[in-house]
């Protein structure tokens, strides 16, 4: 793959940010092309910008120049056409003003406090900004650990190395995102994870759920479900023990909760991980494993080196310090569709299930499946820029869009239900006069005769339609979509 | 024992091999060593030795000698 080509700007030394985000993106294997402009802005070197064409611009002020400098606006940088990544302030205090800090507009305070609400408002609605998060690493760090006056005063370093290299994987978090790289499942173990107790020896009513640690885990994944993230099982048990448990009234999930459920005795873990992924249509690389054993972490890891395995501490106690600075859940936007997104896989073990018992034909006819065109448009561009960032099996040209980006194309998009529910946004079309030049559809609508209809819908529009594939590792099932359905290559 | 451990502390920063003639050599001359490197290693020699060195010094400080020296007095002081 060819390297993420980043240009960072800084207002302070860039040297321990540069070398940070180097020596990240080689240990993770994550190919980076950094140019680095240290005390400059954007605007000064706008040339040189556009002949470096990157895929993203950092730009990192720091707090310590608000002390003695206005801090500039973010808005002509918004002009320029790339996609900004800029990092919040952390908030500091020159101490003239106490309690009153935050009331007085002139206050150190009250200006980053300021700067970072105009920044958050710009990037709610701006499609080319997104939000580095640096202040919630400082309160997450501690001011103490995060800076250090001798090497602001000394040689104009505004962070600690420790708070540099979390900077850097937050960066490195966000890019990995824009290059399709999103983590989509939560896969749990049960005992002692998601509940304290074993539920084979203790049995269904001896389990603790009410631990309050693991109640703060459970709260952990109510709301990755409710941002569109797929929640799964993967337990040593028996299928009768873990209902029974579920069953429970103290017990704040129900089964129906996990779009897959794997649970056996004589399971490797990192099968059943495999297992979900395949049921699930996702590759193994979309998968957050956690467990409390560090024996079934380590066997996932040698098995599946993809999977996201995070270190838990053996106190439960702790875990969520360790979660909730996890970058895997990294994302550009949240979308409406992403609910949807979520409930439609797990209705598509019902469709599954209904297949098993038709002809392809009859299943089909049987779903009801009603799929709708329309144009690309603003409406719809945050969705669309989302799909083509997760789609990696169906995307025929490995194409990658930003909202901002889709606003200046032609194209169109496709929304599909069925009986078992409404699927929201599943594929994206982007067309140059005749041809094709970008496609990608969710994996949950593939194989139901779909892309068919798409190029129907195309064709009948377009009367010399031809289509761009450009193959990859993962996009080999739509290698010939074009040739069996009568599409010609440009 | 001082000497050992700064070598130890360097060779993990640097990610270098530990030099020979370490105990009197010059920083700046030590394999692996620039400017970004060399606040790094200051920062880590504050943290294992539990010490803190003052702003002036971080720069000021040029030989392996002279560095071991404000480590003893601090630890001293």
């Amino acid at each position: 793959m060819k390297p993420f080509r980043l240009a960072l700007f800084t207002d302070s030394a860039p040297q321990f940010l540069e070398r940070a985000l180097l020596s990240l993106a080689q240990a993770q294997g994550f190919a980076i092309e950094l140019k680095v402009w240290g005390f400059t802005s954007p605007l000064a070197v706008q040339d040189e910008l556009a002949t470096f064409q990157p895929e993203a611009v950092c730009y990192w002020l720091c707090s310590e120049q608000a002390r003695t400098h206005q801090l500039p606006s973010i808005e002509p940088l918004l002009a320029l056409p790339y996609h900004w990544l800029i990092c919040n302030l952390p908030i500091l205090d020159e101490g003239a003003f106490g309690n009153y800090a935050l009331l007085a507009p002139s206050s150190l305070r009250a200006r980053l406090a300021q700067w970072n609400h105009d920044l958050l408002e710009r990037a709610q609605t701006q499609h080319n900004l997104h939000l580095i998060d640096l202040e919630r690493l400082v309160s997450d760090l501690g001011h103490r650990q995060c800076f250090d006056a001798r090497l602001w005063h000394m040689a104009a370093v505004a962070l600690t190395p420790t708070a540099t290299e979390l900077l850097a994987e937050r960066i490195l978090a966000t890019l990995r995102v824009m290059r399709g790289e999103v983590r989509k499942v939560l896969v749990t173990d049960l005992d002692d994870t998601f509940w304290s107790g074993i539920v084979s020896d203790v049995g269904a009513q001896g389990i603790h759920p009410e631990d309050s640690s693991r109640c703060a885990y459970r709260a952990w994944l109510k709301t990755l479900a409710q941002r569109g993230i797929l929640l799964a099982i993967a337990s040593r048990n028996e299928i009768a023990t873990v209902q029974e448990a579920f069953a429970r009234d103290d017990l704040d999930f129900s089964l129906e909760d996990f779009a897959a459920v794997q649970v056996a005795w004589d399971v490797p873990k990192s099968e059943m991980l495999k297992r979900i992924a395949e049921q699930l249509g996702v590759h193994t690389s979309s998968l957050v494993f956690i467990d409390d054993r560090i024996e079934n972490r380590n066997e996932v890891r040698a098995q599946c080196p993809d999977v996201l395995v995070p270190e838990l501490p053996e106190d439960s106690t702790c875990w969520m310090d360790v979660l909730s600075s996890l970058t895997g859940f990294e994302t550009l936007a949240i979308t409406e569709d992403d609910a949807l997104r979520a409930q439609s896989i797990k209705s598509n073990q019902q469709r599954l299930a209904l297949a098993e018992t038709l002809s392809q034909e009859d299943y089909l006819a049987s779903l009801e499946q009603q799929l709708t065109p329309e144009p690309l448009s603003a409406q719809n561009v945050e969705r669309a820029a989302q799909l083509s960032q997760r789609c990696n099996r169906f995307n025929m040209c490995n194409t990658r869009h930003t909202a901002e980006e889709l606003l200046n194309r032609k194209g169109w998009v496709y929304r599909l239900k069925d009986r078992y529910g409404d699927m929201g946004l599943i594929s994206v079309v982007i067309l140059e006069q005749n041809e094709i030049v970008s496609w990608v559809m969710s994996c949950r609508a593939f194989g139901r005769g779909i892309e068919q209809r798409i190029l129907s819908h195309l064709k009948s529009m377009i009367p010399e339609l031809c289509g761009r594939y450009q193959p990859t590792e993962r996009n080999t099932l739509c290698a010939n979509l074009y040739q069996e359905n009568g599409v010609p290559l440009p | 024992m001082i000497s050992q451990q700064l070598a130890l502390c360097f060779c993990d920063v640097l990610r270098q091999p530990m030099p020979a003639g370490f105990e009197c050599a010059t920083i700046a001359e030590l394999p692996g060593w620039d400017s970004v490197a060399h606040l790094s290693l200051m920062m880590e020699i504050e943290k294992r030795f539990q010490i803190r060195f003052r702003a002036t010094e971080l720069f000021a400080i040029t030989t392996i000698p002279a560095l071991i020296a404000v480590i003893e007095e601090r630890q001293h002081a």
